[in-house]
């Protein structure tokens, strides 16, 4: 695909003094806007994310923030992007008239996938349908094998007759994916070689590009999702392109993608399917970023909104990454127990657990007499019952309001009212009634249990992967975030949580922080001892030059300035699931090293030594090139001064029946913690968000205005 | 709800419980080595409280779930005091096991120094040795035949490995390595089970989790007989087919008769065929199991996944009969009559609770393996279990391909089977026209085409519905016959051959499996005639089946519907079928 129709962007010129930096993130329900000045002051913006008028708000919200603040747009010198334009696309089936051509006999792959499913005895279950109906699934003769041997050569009039079908069905994308093309493209060349000549107007996506690995299923799937959305993402970013020119904003794009890096905006163009998960990997990022720059070597981020919690790793500065994923399962995300709610996307992407907790989760109670958490939530509208927007069942914000963790009459910077009466009518309606006891119990019930539905989320990317969560910090942000993550800490035996400076809008600021990343991968398949040291290397040469190249060419970045990582998918011969072996230089005894780090990994992870031989099936390079950033640390002194100091009040909360009621100190914003620690119970009330400090817990501000809380650790009560 | 129970803490445990099971199945994934665990899933991890009822069940196959609480309470009358690092292990059908292939292992977990409770994992292994590679042939006849019988015996004695059982496993099955490998990822969850209930212990308490434990059970039940007594009482029969017993040829009989009263529910096999000569016998425990899982399936509440959901479900299984036989009868095979075991109960369960019931789907999976010997002499096997479509729903078409209600299983990449195996996967997908009609059809047939390209070899193959196909519910027509073929080297005659078998391949042999597609809900008069049309375009009916099962009258180039000549046929046929 190349970078079709888009002209070549020069680096804009301006005085360090003036540098701004600007992203803009897309979610659910509001879409962030965040600049921040060489001083490390922070602008910000949210605009309701309304598909129709999209980039109309942005356009009205960018020229607000820029003008209201003096800043000018021709200053800014890095403009990050994260969409769910792709996503959204897949979940509403809304992408392109899009064709599959396969090897003949294997066009149904592509719709039978794996035939699990998320859920057992459902019988109403719905499979997701196939992005490409199978009308429009094409059949050519050839075939290749496993060794890359030729068995049946391409039969060259079958190229003829899907030409001929496709430009009759107006045709917009076309997937090509035969078996075995990670062995041999040769087929799949001469295939996309035909159609460019014959139809040159329509998109094509071929496997072997989009992703060279074995198993055709997720091949399959994976270069279908880049043709579905491919029309669509370039036909956004045209008119993205309209938006920077009429805000005056002269820096070239450069989109988040899945795997924690940006991407200039033509490879987005040509690879779509990277930046699918890029708004979820932004959060991850901030504070794989925020961790390196503190030296937190084991820290989870959480992440919680109004409908769903996310939690990823972040070690040693790096977030957990995951090759696979699901378009569309939500929430089952979190375990490859249950795949097939959604369309498989195999690619480098931040391991996040999702699960379907947020302030908007709604409480009830089950037949057998269960108090059960969502994961059906009452999103913005209706909204919690204390928004008095129309909802009337109970939800996790309005137990919190009861319990008196968030502020009675107004939050987030007096944008939303709130009615507490309404929250505890809907608890007592609703739960009490239900369960007997006393209502507070009820809330405080609602409470535990979204964060044991939270802990999930947590020990899915620790535990189930061999981690102590224990050995971790929680980095907490999103809305609800801060509000929970000390009472999370404790049930899972945190002993440290974070939050970090605009706690509200941190994934926005993550964008602010990313190096350009673009990886390769190739199937190796290979037994280790059978394979030569300088085979291996020269492999390993080969993938890291593919993404060295196209880094180079596209980024405008010196090659000596490119930073190479590379990993060894190795599992004992016979498993199925790999581990990712990760090392920066290619040289010495690679098969050695490679070896004895897998055998330490295995065993960390499962507790035990594995044995037999190795097998090394993917390699990948992973292939970064800086870009400027924001100065982090500048933040803090900006976040401390622009913070309010108005006076603190008190107000008393509940910790359940063992604790009891406490009367708390309610701080107005971090600045207020400045020189001092904030003894639990006290409640940090802050413009995008509210952080609570349980009793026996203790708050303080770090070097950087992060807000720390060293954690009680307690048995449940 | 008891009033000692604290709500909170009840969600709290029943949480941390499924953690534990669902990360045993997470361990076993990753380390397993055959692929029938690996990328099919074939095993399920539980856990059980000190008196060896189960507590918490892990998301693997449905139809394993019920088989736990047999092996357990029979292991237990077979040891006593058991020490640390104990790990028992069986297989033996008439010893708690279900049959050869599925080696069940339990380890006690301590704490304090005494048993609180077993971690348990059944697993379906590659090879057990026998007869035929696979150990599953379906025309053995005796138990004897269909590889080692392992009673409960100690695997591990106080952590250390039995030499004697580890030589006699070496010298008995085909594939040492790879069961060993199953059996250490066996050991992998069981090991991990017992560490993370440790640490629920420490959290809550041994006192507290334990009585905790005893509430979950409860609560299951309560929901259960919730559910229940929301049907209406009566007594529903059914009766279904299996093709073949896999010897005579002849048809088995399976007969259920559903007695629902009250709160509890009562399963009786009574009528269903005597045991038979071949290897298709159900053994007790998977009957039961069975039956828990139809009966769960018309359940709509989220109740845990325990054993107290049982409590108020009855089953009565003759003994010598189809659904308990006596020893030493052939069991290998059941898979096949297990699944029918389901389509009768449910075809009895749909005349109680129409709107909660599909029609028949598939049949259950299809098994195929294809062994033989490398140059090298060591042995490969191609162990596949094939799935399948669904029978049309209340308010929904049954779904072109997806696994069994009762199972959970995925499909084995063709590309990793061919990169590792003599065998070349030549066509894999939909076989049109197959569906049973109804206004929601039924799931189309899968297909799937295997050409040896290194003979010789053994192919087994175990499946069903050639003769009985699958039944559509509520004037929704039965899905179409399964197929076997065999097309032989360099050209001849197609051979059809029967639903169970054991035969030699040689070089460039193809064999074709095609399964039976899944029975129609509802009129199929009633389709929307725009569904028809996109079917006969997605090539998954043609527009003679639009035409003769459905009166939809389709252009078979423009897909367009003929709207006045559709309604007209359709009232025509209306009218001929009310005056027959």
């Amino acid at each position: 695909m190349g970078s079709r129709g888009v002209p070549c962007e020069r680096p804009v010129r301006t005085e360090p003094a003036n540098e701004l930096f600007l992203a803009v993130d897309i979610g659910g329900t509001f879409t962030d806007i965040v600049v921040v000045d060489a001083h490390g002051r922070i602008y910000t913006d949210k605009v309701l994310s309304t598909f129709d008028d999209l980039l109309n708000g942005i356009s009205a919200g960018l020229r607000d923030v820029l003008q209201a603040n003096g800043l000018d747009p021709a200053h800014v010198v890095k403009f990050v992007h994260a969409t769910t334009v792709g996503t959204n696309a897949v979940l509403d089936q809304r992408g392109a008239r899009t064709a599959l051509i396969t090897t003949r006999g294997f066009r149904d792959v592509l719709e039978i996938g794996r035939l699990r499913r998320p859920v057992l005895y459902d019988i109403f279950w719905a499979k997701p349908p196939p992005l490409v109906r199978r009308s429009l699934r094409l059949e050519v003769t050839e075939r290749v094998r496993a060794d890359g041997s030729v068995a049946t050569p391409l039969t060259l009039s079958d190229i003829d007759a899907a030409v001929a079908y496709l430009s009759r069905r107006g045709i917009e994308s076309v997937a090509v994916s035969l078996l075995h093309s990670y062995a041999n493209p040769v087929h799949e060349r001469a295939i996309g070689e035909a159609l460019h000549r014959s139809l040159p107007d329509i998109f094509v996506s071929l496997s072997h590009e989009v992703l060279p690995e074995i198993r055709e299923y997720e091949r399959t799937s994976t270069t279908v999702i880049n043709a579905y959305i491919q029309p669509g993402i370039a036909a956004y970013l045209d008119r993205f392109a309209m938006v920077r020119k009429d805000v005056g904003v002269a820096a070239p794009l450069l989109m988040m993608q899945s795997n924690g890096g940006v991407t200039p905006e033509s490879r987005a163009r040509s690879r779509p399917a990277t930046i699918v998960e890029s708004g979820p990997a932004a959060g991850a990022l901030a504070t794989a970023f925020m961790a390196s720059e503190l030296k937190l070597a084991n820290a989870i981020a959480f992440d919680m909104g109004g409908t769903t919690a996310k939690a990823t790793v972040v070690q040693d500065g790096t977030a957990e990454m995951t090759f696979e994923f699901e378009v569309g399962s939500g929430l089952n995300a979190a375990s490859p127990l249950l795949r097939g709610g959604g369309y498989a996307l195999r690619g480098p992407t931040i391991a996040i657990a999702e699960v379907g907790s947020g302030g908007g989760s709604i409480a009830s109670v089950d037949r057998g007499g269960a108090i059960q958490v969502g994961p059906e939530s009452a999103s913005a509208s209706p909204g919690p019952a204390c928004y008095g927007l129309g909802g009337t069942l109970p939800t996790v914000t309005d137990a919190n309001v009861a319990l008196g963790y968030l502020n009675p009459s107004t939050i987030a910077g007096k944008r939303i009212r709130i009615d507490r009466d309404r929250a505890l009518e809907a608890i007592d309606t609703h739960i009490r009634a239900k369960v007997g006891g006393e209502l507070i119990d009820s809330a405080y019930g609602i409470y535990v249990i979204a964060n044991e539905n939270m802990a999930r989320a947590v020990r899915a990317v620790t535990v189930e992967r061999g981690r102590d969560p224990r050995q971790f910090d929680l980095v907490a942000f999103g809305g609800a975030g801060p509000v929970h993550a000390a009472g999370l800490a404790q049930s899972i035996g945190i002993k440290r949580v974070v939050i970090p400076v605009v706690a509200g809008l941190f994934s926005a600021l993550g964008l602010l922080f990313a190096d350009i990343r673009h990886d390769a991968v190739a199937t190796l398949k290979q037994r280790l001892d059978h394979i030569s040291v300088e085979e291996l290397r020269s492999r390993f040469e080969q993938v890291a030059a593919i993404a060295q190249a196209e880094t180079a060419r596209l980024s405008e970045v010196p090659r000596s300035e490119l930073r190479t990582k590379y990993v060894a998918d190795v599992h004992y011969v016979g498993q199925s699931s790999e581990l990712g072996v990760e090392f920066t230089d290619l040289d010495g005894a690679l098969g050695q090293i490679i070896a004895s780090r897998f055998a330490d990994a295995y065993a960390r992870s499962y507790g035990r030594p594995g044995s037999g031989p190795m097998e090394i099936v993917s390699i990948r390079a992973a292939v970064f090139a800086p870009v400027k950033r924001a100065r982090y640390h500048a933040l803090a002194s900006a976040a401390l001064r622009s913070s309010s100091s108005a006076p603190s009040g008190q107000r008393t909360l509940y910790f359940g029946p063992k604790l009891g009621l406490h009367t708390a100190e309610i701080y107005a914003g971090r600045a207020t913690l400045t020189g001092r620690t904030a003894e639990g119970p006290a409640v940090i009330e802050e413009l995008d968000t509210t952080i609570l400090v349980p009793p026996g817990s203790c708050a303080h501000l770090d070097d950087a205005a992060n807000i720390v809380i060293e954690v009680k650790v307690a048995r449940h009560a | 709800m008891q009033r000692d129970v604290d709500p909170v803490l009840l969600q709290l445990i029943r949480s941390g419980l499924t953690s534990v099971v669902d990360e045993m199945a997470l361990a076993i994934m990753r380390t397993a080595r055959s692929a029938g665990v690996k990328e099919q899933m074939d095993f399920t991890t539980a856990l059980c409280d000190r008196q060896g009822r189960v507590v918490a069940q892990g998301l693997g196959l449905a139809i394993h779930l019920g088989s736990f609480p047999d092996m357990v309470s029979t292991v237990l009358t077979h040891f006593k005091d058991f020490r640390p690092g104990d790990v028992v292990i069986v297989n033996d059908p008439w010893a708690g096991g279900t049959h050869l292939p599925d080696i069940y292992m339990l380890r006690p977990i301590f704490v304090n120094a005494i048993v609180f409770g077993y971690a348990v994992v059944n697993m379906h292994h590659m090879d057990v040795g026998g007869r035929t590679v696979g150990s599953i042939a379906p025309d053995s006849t005796e138990v004897f035949q269909e590889g080692l019988r392992i009673p409960p015996l100690l695997y591990r004695s106080a952590g250390v490995l039995d030499p004697t059982f580890q030589l006699l496993l070496g010298a008995n099955v085909r594939m040492p390595e790879t069961v060993r490998g199953d059996l250490e990822a066996e050991e992998n969850a069981c090991l991990l089970a017992e560490n993370r209930v440790r640490e629920l212990v420490d959290r809550y308490g041994a006192d507290t989790l334990e009585g905790y434990m005893g509430h979950l059970l409860d609560y299951a039940e309560r929901m259960a007989r919730a559910e229940i007594a929301a049907m209406p009482d009566g007594e529903f029969s059914y009766v279904d087919f299996v093709d073949d017993d896999g010897v005579s040829g002849n048809p088995v009989r399976l007969q259920v008769n559903v007695v629902i009263a009250g709160d509890e529910i009562t399963i009786d096999f009574t009528g269903s065929a005597p045991q038979v000569h071949g290897a298709i016998n159900v053994a007790v425990p998977m009957t039961r199991s069975a039956s828990f899982c139809c009966v769960r399936s018309v359940m709509r509440s989220n109740i845990p996944d325990n054993q107290g959901f049982c409590r108020p479900i009855h089953v009565t299984a003759p003994s010598g009969s189809i659904v308990n036989p006596t020893f030493p009868a052939a069991v290998g095979a059941r898979g096949v009559t297990t699944h029918r075991i389901c389509d009768t109960i449910l075809g009895a369960l749909a005349q109680a609770v129409p709107n909660l019931v599909k029609a028949a789907g598939e049949g259950g999976s299809t098994n195929i393996v294809i062994g033989g010997r490398r140059p090298d002499r060591t042995a490969w096997a191609d162990v596949e279990f094939m799935y399948g479509c669904w029978g049309g729903r209340p308010d929904k078409d049954g779904i072109d391909a997806a696994s069994n209600t009762f199972s959970n299983m995925s499909n084995i990449a063709i590309e990793l089977v061919e990169a590792e195996m003599p065998i070349e996967i030549t066509r894999y997908g939909f076989v049109p026209n197959t569906c049973g009609p109804g206004r929601f059809r039924g799931g189309v047939a899968m297909m799937r085409e295997f050409r040896l390209l290194e003979g010789p070899a053994t192919l087994t193959v175990r499946s069903d519905r050639q003769k009985h196909v699958p039944y559509g519910l509520n004037g929704g027509g039965a899905g179409a016959p399964a197929r076997n073929v065999l097309y032989p080297s360099g050209g001849g005659a197609p051979l059809n051959l029967p639903t169970l078998f054991t035969r030699p391949l040689v070089t460039d042999n193809v064999f074709l499996h095609v399964q039976a597609g899944a029975g129609g809900h509802g009129d199929p008069l009633l389709r929307d005639p725009a569904a028809v049309a996109r079917d006969v375009e997605d090539e998954k009916i043609d527009v003679e089946h639009a035409l003769t099962d459905y009166g939809v009258i389709v252009d078979p180039t423009t897909f367009e519907v003929d709207a006045a000549a559709t309604a007209e046929r359709r009232t025509a046929r209306r009218k001929a079928s009310a005056s027959a």
